[in-house]
């Protein structure tokens, strides 16, 4: 049976920088957005970690600040360095997926 | 149900505390007239009420945003209090550890989402992610190199005690005064079997999240060094006994003393090479 934590584990680095490229955000809204593109399966204890990750590499700064509902949370931006890795990462992500397509379809790139 | 509040961890530190200070007591009453060892067996007993204290005051600081959130994420919080406690994190990652847990739990309880949903009903799954980005996972090399800092620390000690005790402090000291096999036997087992037994334990009890009556199996480790103390004393079968008071071949010279002192050092060494790795 495919292992798909390991699958994403490659994957969640971009997918997040690109979400919090668009505006500051925070780890729930984060998990929301990631499920409403498809990541059906993912909770906080999946992304806070990553977050912790991506900050340490100076990917993404954080913030706290008091939320709309009372307690203080963490917000996020991506960083200079951030945006960086999110440019290699969809690179890489378009060559990749090209070739993996290609191969589970049965095609060559002497084919196109 | 018991009204359960997870601090598993600050009454193992009571507890043994508690065992810490029989064992003074027991020692001290054999007539120790040396005031040094008087005063290092007070310091030790000091050192531990201080760890009691500390600890403590770590669930208080918190306590106040803990008392906000509803009783269901309260114990969950708890259950997480005793898988990170028991983790290599260090005290810094833990406590950033639980402030992001903290926030979760806030804003998901404010938002009336069910702690299950939040955690996926799975909380060894829920932390794994936060406790390997931090280092703090709890591995054999880990629990082995600890075991042995544990229990090399712990003969030095008795070495120690012995050594000022009847001869004061000289190479001839150290060849004379041996150690006992029951003694030394005791704490193998207590760093070797009892420590990561209860360790492993403790996450069980947390990831498990036990409640009620089956908490109470948590002290089912704590028997193995009553037991292993209780026969040291009163044990009174002479052969058992003959055996117990036998000399045992260790820290028997200088050089093995420093061998046992390069050893603690390097399995020391080992657990925070092992932690940097994570």
């Amino acid at each position: 049976m495919i292992d798909k934590a390991q699958i994403l584990k490659g994957l969640l680095d971009g997918c997040i920088l690109k979400v919090v490229s668009d505006k500051e955000s925070y780890g729930y809204k984060i998990t929301e957005d990631l499920k409403h593109y498809g990541f059906k399966d993912l909770n906080e204890g999946s992304i806070y970690p990553v977050l912790v990750r991506l900050e340490k590499k100076g990917f993404v700064s954080s913030e706290s600040k008091t939320s709309p509902l009372g307690p203080k949370r963490k917000y996020f931006v991506i960083t200079e360095g951030g945006l960086d890795y999110l440019n290699s990462f969809n690179i890489l992500w378009g060559q990749t997926s090209a070739i993996v397509n290609n191969i589970l379809g049965g095609t060559s790139d002497d084919e196109f | 149900m018991m009204n359960f509040k997870g601090k598993n961890k600050f009454y193992i530190l009571v507890t043994l505390t508690l065992l810490f200070i029989i064992q003074i007591i027991i020692y001290l009453s054999f007539n120790v007239t040396n005031p040094q060892i008087t005063v290092v067996m007070i310091l030790l007993v000091l050192i531990a009420f201080v760890g009691v204290l500390v600890s403590y005051m770590a669930i208080k600081r918190t306590g106040r945003r803990i008392k906000k959130i509803p009783d269901s994420y309260k114990e969950v919080y708890y259950d997480i209090v005793e898988i990170v406690g028991i983790s290599v994190m260090n005290m810094a990652q833990k406590r950033n550890t639980m402030n992001m847990v903290l926030e979760i739990f806030e804003h998901a309880s404010l938002q009336n989402r069910d702690v299950n949903e939040v955690t996926g009903g799975n909380l060894e799954e829920f932390m794994s992610g936060f406790i390997e980005v931090s280092g703090g996972k709890l591995s054999t090399i880990y629990l082995v190199s600890y075991s042995t800092f544990l229990f090399v620390i712990y003969i030095l000690f008795i070495k120690l005690y012995k050594v000022i005790k009847y001869g004061g402090l000289s190479l001839e000291a150290i060849e004379q005064q041996v150690l006992d096999r029951g003694i030394v036997l005791t704490y193998l087992i207590i760093a070797y079997i009892f420590f990561p037994w209860m360790l492993t334990t403790v996450k069980k009890a947390a990831t498990e999240q036990w409640r009620g009556i089956k908490k109470a199996l948590l002290l089912i480790p704590f028997l193995l060094p009553l037991s292993l103390v209780s026969v040291l004393i009163i044990s009174d079968n002479t052969t058992f006994r003959e055996f117990l008071d036998s000399p045992m071949p260790i820290l028997s010279s200088a050089f093995l003393v420093i061998c046992a002192l390069i050893i603690s050092v390097v399995s020391f060494l080992v657990m925070r090479k092992y932690k940097l790795k994570t």
